[in-house]
Formats: C-alpha cells, sequence, structure tokens
C-alpha cells in the first residue's frame, strides 16, 4: 500500500520529467531543485497555518517558476539547456534553505512547550566547572519554532484515504494536461519537440514554446515535491537528490511496460513506471542483502539500467541489430578456419 | 516581387576567417515565377535562401518584398508569408504528430489561440490529389511515412497557408527516383495551379533542366548566368 | 523428502514470525552513525537479545536519500516491528511520520524539539523517546578561551544543511556573545566547498571551532592541514573529530550515544512503554576530555595545567594515552 502511495507520487515527479525530456525534448535538469522548492514552500506554507491545499498549490505555483527562470536563461541568453538547469537547480539550493529557514522544516505535530535548552542549561555539569567561572548567556534570541499544530491532508494511516487523495490529484493533473496538450497552443508544443526548428516555417516562436515546456514540466514536478514533503511530514535540503535520474528510470520503465505514447499522449507511462520502480526498490531492501545486495547498490542500477535501455535502442534504430548480426556472422565464419 | 539591390553578405567580417558568401548580387523575381538556381558547393546558394529567410543580415545592400525593405526581419515573422522544404524529409513535418495534426499546425502562421481546431477540407483535398492514399491515414503518426510521403506531405503544409514564396532546397536529393519525379511533378502543379512564386535550388542538372521557367547560376557569390528557360535552351554552352 | 522441506520451511518461517524484529535505520553511512548502530546492537547483545537467537535486527541504510527514509519507515510499519530506531533527524523524521503507534527510538538528533520528534525533552506521551547528541557547546568555547586566551574571533566551521549543526551554531552564537568573542561561519554543502570556505577565511580567524558536523567530520583531513599550516587550533566537540588534528575536544563518543538508545530498545523490548521513558542527553559520566599537547607545541600554545589535570584522553610525542 504505501509503495503504491510513494511510488505514485514518485510517479507525478515522473510525469514531469517526461513532459520535459520526451514532449518538448529538452533534457531539464532543474528537477533536483524544483522537487525540493516544492517541498521546502508545501511545508512552509503548513507551518504558516496555509490550509495544506493551498500549500501544494504554491508548491505548484515555484515549481512553475523555477522552469520559466531555466527555460529564459537557456534561451534569451542561449546559455546550453543542460547548463541552464543545472544552474537554476544551484540557486534553488540556497533559496531552500531559506524558505525553510534552515535545512530541515518538519510538519509540526508536536507543540513544543518552550525553545530547546543548551546541554549545560539541562544536565547541569559538565565536570570542568572548576576551570571557569560563570558567564550570563542572554537566551532572549531562542525562539520557538512552532506554535501550532498544522494540519496535513496526508494522515498516514495506510488505510486507503491517503491513496485516494494521490490518486485524484494525479487524475486531475492527467486530464488537465491532456486537454491542454490536444488543444492548439498545446500541439505546438508537441510540435516543437517533434521538430525544434520546424515550428519557425509556419510562425511559431521557439523561445515562447521552450519556456512553456519547461515551464509546465517543473509545475508539475514542485506539486509532486509539495505533495511528498506533506507525505512524509517534513521537507530537508536534501528531499530532492537524485530526483532527476530516478524520474528518468520511471520514464524509461514506464515506456518498456507501456510501449510508446497511446493512451493520454503517454503520460500514464512515468506514473507506472514510478510505481515499478517504486517496488522495485522496495524488493531489493528487503531481500536484496541474501545476494549480497546493498540498498546503496540500487543507484548503480539504476544508471546501468538507464544506460542499457538507451544503448539498446540507439543500435536498432540505427540499423545497429543488422551490423550486430553482421559482425556476429563474420566472426564466425573467422573462427571456423 | 522578391528583389535583390547590391546585396553582399560576408561572414565573419574582419576576422580571420572572413568570407564573401554574395558578391554585389542584383535581381528581381517577379510573382509566379519559377526559378531554379544553381552553382558549385560555396556559390552562395543556401546564403541567398537565408537571407529571404531573414536567418541571415546582407552586409551590404537591400532586400525587398512588394517594394518593402526586409532587411531587419525577424525570421518567425519572414516566416508568416514564406514556405519552404528541405532536403531532409524529417524537417518539413513533425514526425511525432499525427497526419491530422501536421496539418492542422500547417493550416496558419503565427501563435495559437486556445481552440481545438480539426483539418480543413481544403488541407484533405490537398492532401487527396497527392494521389498517395494519405487522406486515408490521417491519424497515422508523420515519422511513419516513407521519405517520398513525406516530403509530398511537407509541400502540402508549406503551402496550405498560401505562402507567396516558396523555398525548396534540393528538396528532391534524399529521394529515390520515383519518389523524386513524383514530388517534382508536385511542384510544378503548384506553381501553375496556386501561383506561388518558387526558388529552387538543386544539383541535378536534369532536374534544373526539366523544370522551371528560369535557371540562375551562381559562382561564388555571383551571378554567372540567369536567363529565362527560353532564350537559354536555344543557346548552345550554357549550362554547366 | 518433501514433505520434510516444507516442515522445515514452515518452522523457520513460524520462528521468523514469532520473533520480533528491531527496525534500525540511518540516513547514511558514515563512522559516527555507524557506531550509534553497533552501540545500539551491544547492548541489545548484552541483554540477551541477539540477532538470529531471539529477534531479528534489520538494518536499512538510506544512502543519503529523503525518500527512500521514507520508503524504509513505511516497510518497518507495514512489517509490524516491535520497535523502531531512527538514526539522525530525517529519519527520525520518517519514523515518527509513519506510525502513531510502533515505539520509536531516536539517536543522534541535536534538537528533537525543533525536528517536531517530541514536545519537550523528559517524559511524554506518545510512542517516541530518544537520545540527544547535544553536546557541551558552552562549556566547549570557555575551554578554548581559557587555552587561547588571545583569541578574538572563532571561525565555526559546518554545513548549514545539517540540522544538527544549525543547532549547534545558536548556542555557539550566544556563549560567543557572552564571551566577548566574534563568531565567523565557515560553511559547505560538501567537502570540497568546506575547504575552498576554510582557505578563503583561515585568516580572518584566530581559532577555529567545530561541533558535530557529518561533513566537517568527513573532511577533518584537510581541515587540519590548512589549520596547521597556518597555525590555528582546533577545539572539537566530536572526541573522534579532535584526533584528527584537533587541539581540544569535549563532548563524547557516538559508540556511547548509541549504547544509551540501545538501553532504551531493551526497556521497549521488555514491555515498558515510551511513554514512560525519558528523552534525554549523555550525562556528564559519558563526557570525555581530549588534550593534544603535540599540537600544542607545534603552533607555539601552551595548555594549562588545570586542564591537563581534568584530561581523560592526552596525546603526548604522538602517544594517547587514558586517565
Amino acid at each position: 500500500m504505501a509503495i503504491l502511495e510513494q511510488g505514485l507520487i514518485i510517479g507525478l515527479m515522473a510525469l514531469g520529467v517526461y513532459i520535459s525530456f520526451r514532449i518538448v525534448d529538452l533534457p531539464d535538469l532543474t528537477t533536483d531543485g524544483s522537487f525540493a522548492l516544492g517541498a521546502a514552500v508545501a511545508v512552509r506554507a503548513v507551518v504558516s497555518g496555509l490550509p495544506a491545499w493551498i500549500a501544494i498549490a504554491l508548491a505548484a505555483g515555484t515549481g512553475a517558476l523555477a522552469g520559466s527562470i531555466t527555460g529564459t536563461i537557456h534561451r534569451k541568453l542561449k546559455i546550453n539547456v543542460l547548463l541552464a538547469g543545472i544552474l537554476v537547480m544551484t540557486m534553488l539550493y540556497s533559496v531552500n534553505l531559506r524558505v525553510m529557514g534552515g535545512p530541515n522544516l518538519p510538519v509540526p505535530r508536536v507543540v513544543p512547550e518552550r525553545a530547546t535548552q543548551s546541554f549545560e542549561e539541562m544536565s547541569g555539569s559538565t565536570g570542568l566547572e572548576s576551570l571557569f567561572g560563570e558567564i550570563d548567556i542572554d537566551t532572549e534570541k531562542r525562539e520557538s519554532r512552532t506554535t501550532v499544530v498544522a494540519k496535513n491532508i496526508f494522515n498516514n494511516d495506510l488505510d486507503g484515504s491517503d491513496l485516494m487523495l494521490i490518486i485524484l490529484v494525479i487524475s486531475a493533473v492527467i486530464v488537465v494536461l491532456s486537454v491542454a496538450l490536444k488543444s492548439d497552443p498545446g500541439m505546438t508544443l508537441r510540435a516543437f519537440g517533434s521538430n525544434p526548428s520546424g515550428v519557425v516555417s509556419f510562425g511559431i516562436s521557439q523561445n515562447v514554446l521552450a519556456i512553456a515546456g519547461l515551464t509546465i514540466a517543473n509545475c508539475v514536478i514542485g506539486l509532486s515535491g509539495g505533495l511528498f514533503a506533506l507525505y512524509s511530514g517534513f521537507s530537508d535540503a536534501t528531499i530532492g537528490q537524485g530526483m532527476v535520474v530516478t524520474g528518468l528510470a520511471s520514464v524509461i520503465m514506464g515506456e518498456i511496460l507501456l510501449g510508446r505514447v497511446k493512451l493520454f499522449y503517454g503520460l500514464l507511462s512515468p506514473i507506472v513506471g514510478g510505481v515499478i520502480y517504486q517496488a522495485l526498490l522496495s524488493l531489493a531492501m528487503r531481500y536484496g542483502y541474501r545476494i549480497g545486495f546493498l540498498a546503496s547498490d540500487m543507484k548503480l542500477l539504476t544508471a546501468v539500467f538507464i544506460i542499457t535501455v538507451i544503448g539498446l535502442r540507439q543500435l536498432s534504430s540505427s540499423g545497429g541489430k543488422r551490423k550486430m548480426k553482421q559482425e556476429v556472422k563474420r566472426l564466425w565464419s573467422n573462427s571456423k578456419i | 516581387m522578391v528583389e535583390f539591390k547590391d546585396l553582399t553578405v560576408v561572414y565573419n567580417q574582419g576576422m580571420e576567417n572572413e568570407r564573401v558568401a554574395l558578391k554585389n548580387v542584383s535581381l528581381t523575381i517577379p510573382e509566379g515565377q519559377f526559378v531554379t538556381i544553381v552553382g558549385p558547393n560555396g556559390a552562395g546558394k543556401s546564403t541567398l535562401l537565408k537571407v529571404i529567410l531573414g536567418e541571415v543580415q546582407p552586409t551590404s545592400g537591400l532586400y525587398i518584398i512588394d517594394d518593402k525593405t526586409m532587411n531587419c526581419m525577424k525570421p518567425h515573422r519572414l516566416a508568416e508569408f514564406i514556405g519552404r522544404v528541405y532536403q531532409d524529409p524529417n524537417t518539413g513535418i513533425f514526425p511525432a504528430l499525427t497526419i491530422a495534426e501536421n496539418l492542422i499546425i500547417a493550416s496558419k502562421k503565427g501563435n495559437r489561440p486556445f481552440r481545438f481546431s480539426s483539418v480543413k477540407e481544403e488541407a484533405i483535398s490537398l492532401l487527396r490529389d497527392l494521389g498517395l492514399g494519405l487522406e486515408d491515414r490521417m491519424k497515422t503518426k508523420a515519422g511513419e511515412l516513407s521519405g517520398g510521403q513525406k516530403q509530398s506531405l511537407a509541400m502540402v503544409m508549406a503551402i496550405l497557408s498560401k505562402p507567396r514564396l516558396l523555398l525548396l532546397d534540393e528538396h528532391t536529393a534524399a529521394l529515390d527516383p520515383d519518389s523524386a519525379s513524383r514530388v517534382m511533378e508536385l511542384t510544378a502543379r503548384i506553381n501553375r495551379e496556386y501561383d506561388i512564386t518558387i526558388i529552387m535550388i538543386t544539383h541535378n542538372m536534369e532536374i534544373a533542366n526539366s523544370y522551371g521557367e528560369r535557371l540562375m547560376r551562381l559562382i561564388e557569390g555571383e551571378v554567372a548566368n540567369d536567363g529565362i528557360r527560353e532564350i537559354l535552351s536555344r543557346a548552345t554552352s550554357v549550362m554547366c | 523428502m518433501k514433505r520434510v522441506l516444507v516442515c522445515l520451511v514452515l518452522c523457520v518461517g513460524v520462528l521468523g514470525l514469532s520473533m520480533q524484529t528491531v527496525g534500525i535505520t540511518a540516513i547514511v553511512e558514515h563512522p559516527a552513525l555507524d557506531a550509534v548502530r553497533d552501540g545500539v546492537i551491544d547492548v541489545l547483545e548484552e541483554n540477551g537479545f541477539k540477532h538470529g537467537e531471539n529477534i531479528v535486527i534489520d538494518f536499512q541504510n538510506a544512502q543519503g536519500s529523503v525518500s527512500t527514509a521514507v520508503t524504509i519507515a513505511k516497510q518497518f510499519v507495514s512489517t509490524n516491528v516491535a520497535v523502531m530506531v531512527g538514526i539522525a533527524t530525517p529519519s527520525a523524521q520518517a519514523l515518527v511520520n509513519a506510525s502513531k503507534t510502533i515505539p520509536i527510538v531516536f539517536s543522534a538528533v541535536t534538537d528533537p524539539v525543533s525536528a517536531s520528534l517530541v514536545p519537550a525533552f523528559g517524559k511524554n506521551p506518545g510512542n517516541v523517546v530518544g537520545i540527544s547528541d547535544m553536546t557541551p557547546v558552552k562549556t566547549q568555547l570557555q575551554l578554548l578561551t581559557l587555552t587561547l586566551p588571545d583569541v578574538e574571533t572563532v571561525g565555526i566551521i559546518y554545513n548549514s544543511g545539517e540540522a544538527n549543526s544549525v543547532t549547534i551554531r545558536e548556542f555557539a552564537k550566544e556563549a560567543c556573545d557572552a564571551l566577548g568573542l566574534k563568531l565567523i561561519d565557515i560553511t559547505g554543502s560538501t567537502t570540497v566547498e568546506m575547504v575552498a570556505s576554510l582557505n578563503a577565511q583561515i585568516k580572518d580567524v584566530d581559532a577555529i571551532y567545530i561541533g558535530t558536523d557529518n561533513t566537517a567530520a568527513s573532511s577533518i583531513e584537510s581541515i587540519s592541514k590548512v589549520a596547521l599550516r597556518e597555525k590555528i587550533a582546533i577545539v572539537a566537540a566530536d572526541i573522534d573529530i579532535a584526533r584528527s588534528g584537533g587541539l581540544i575536544g569535549f563532548g563524547f563518543n557516538y559508540y556511547q550515544v548509541g549504547r544509551a538508545t540501545g538501553e532504551l530498545v531493551v526497556e521497549i523490548l521488555k514491555g515498558t512503554p515510551p511513554s514512560e521513558l525519558e528523552t534525554k542527553i549523555l550525562g556528564q559520566d559519558s563526557l570525555i576530555l581530549f588534550v593534544n599537547t603535540d599540537i600544542a607545541d607545534e603552533i607555539g600554545v601552551e595548555i594549562p595545567q588545570s586542564v591537563l589535570d581534568l584530561a581523560n584522553l592526552i596525546v603526548t610525542d604522538g602517544v594517547e594515552t587514558e586517565r
């Protein structure tokens, strides 16, 4: 159950990656940053007393903003899209620390009675008192960070209500995106991804489309970050690390399982891929130790998996299979002599 | 309607790799004319097309369309009334989109309002006239078509929004002979029936000799030969 | 033969089912956090709870990924472990959010109140209890001024992305203000950044203070090289950090933190609910005072005799002696 819940949220993030990498054909590395931004913004909003729905909407909105910045510096400043993504992702690390007011921000579930005290205040003695005299510490600046228990939309009871909520959100996203992509402007976005230079012949601005594509993709990613933070109960500076690779692996896994495109412009496959990825990860953690497989190996496996799949695709598309067969035949006949 | 007055294009001016692509080219192409441009590599043919499309700015001289100077126009503005088809069949269409969607995009120029258009009747009849049966495969992805079919579709898309000018850069060079002649017939028909001005670049002398009403030869950035077909065909040693 | 096999499998399965599981998770593999885990396991064993014999200890490492930490937490809950141990803030938070009923013991979290794990130190209602690795910052800085009375500016090296370090930094600021010292932040989110920041700012500081920051711990070799080159003393809160080039260290080691945590786990396994146990910091007897006279000689500083008298570990002529 939990695998499904978390897998779907990761799948939503993979959907964002799918939009940029597959639909608009721009490899966007902003993901790690915009996911964390969504998480930070959502928790900060909830801590400030805003209802959870608004928190999630803000998460999506700020994700979109991040994507638009990447798109703008890529097109207007003519910076390579990979570099643009990395730059924005790096900027967001600092931004997120500011949003959270620190490296970690929990969704408050307990109300602290007072600010934390220092070691000496709590334990009274360190054994070294004989060395020093008394000094006066000004404790006025210590603030309690939370004053109210925030209302979360997830209750983490594994009773299905969280799952329903997640499915609801994802369904809404898919419906909205499908309608948008079917429309004329959405069609031009898909056209841009298919043949970026071709759109110019029909009077369509490449800048507008590239920026729009990255904005939409990161909006979805920010939304998934917000959902993830509320689901996990906290946001952390490192929450986005490795997300773009996970997203790519999910997209590829989804494509392998569901084939390329078809229903809803292929928007379902990264979500399915995300769930499968999460399930495999859980399996690896549970039983992997029996074959000496550590959870840490998962990263290596993911990368190897991506390389293999992409490599196989390259081979088959450029007639590589034929070349391979010829090569094998040649080697075989040579060895007979 | 297209005029060049003393057009000069110099790449990397003032630097070590300075290169003069076009040198004082002056010519006028009246509306509806079918011009074929030939010449060795580096003669400036592609540069001429780029100037027309607004992708390259002239270093000096004027680029005029219908008595209006076009020197500083942006490419996507010029694209509003210029159609183009290039050598690679995948650049004239959108492979990931269906034939229907390709036609919808091609049916207008500029940004689209939020709406759900369907294919215009006109587009379907144009497609039908190709005789390739594409009108029955509207939901097929354009990328799945053969090279010749792609180029035919690209041609239809290029003229769908009624451009004033159609630029063709070796558009049959990558096709097999049958498809190539089919596309050339289509090209000639487009010029005849829709009165669209056509500027075609080719390396294929057979095509150059069989199609078009005016043949222009560029060498090293200058117009070496330029003549209306009837006159030229009577000359003896004009063509390469 | 088949029947025997089926019986065996069933027996093992039943045994496995009937054995309670202790789920331990750390956010990342790191000497300090590994020491905590070892402390927990050793204490469990000393109290009769041995892995494979009467309990199953399931250790899961989140590999630095918060998403994995959450997955681990959910997995522990769905497999109904008897008690869960979360080492370091993100892992502990993931556990706490995954279950309101299964007993949770956190460890190596400096400020569990700000992390929203418990409302206060001491006894709390609910299923969460733990050990904080809160370190005596004020005392450490007092040691610094006692040993190096001419110091006016102290540089604190830490990763602003680590929750524990940010807490310690706030306490350090308070102490410095009271002692009349200026505090400068030397930060970095990776080893490379940290050492680069240090190189850039070393001329502005008279002494260096390092808390329990994990990134600093990983970078201590490079840090101590730079400090020694400029003849700047390092005062550390973590004994293992102090050993790698510090002048003075005052605090405890993480193995002890683990042991204290293990004791809580033992109580819970024996049936005591978490609400009757106290969330606390380590006591005075776990504190160790470490001094290195070789480094003192190298940077031209003399450690006061009063400090040497109270030291538990002294390094002289390359040899560490214990008192």
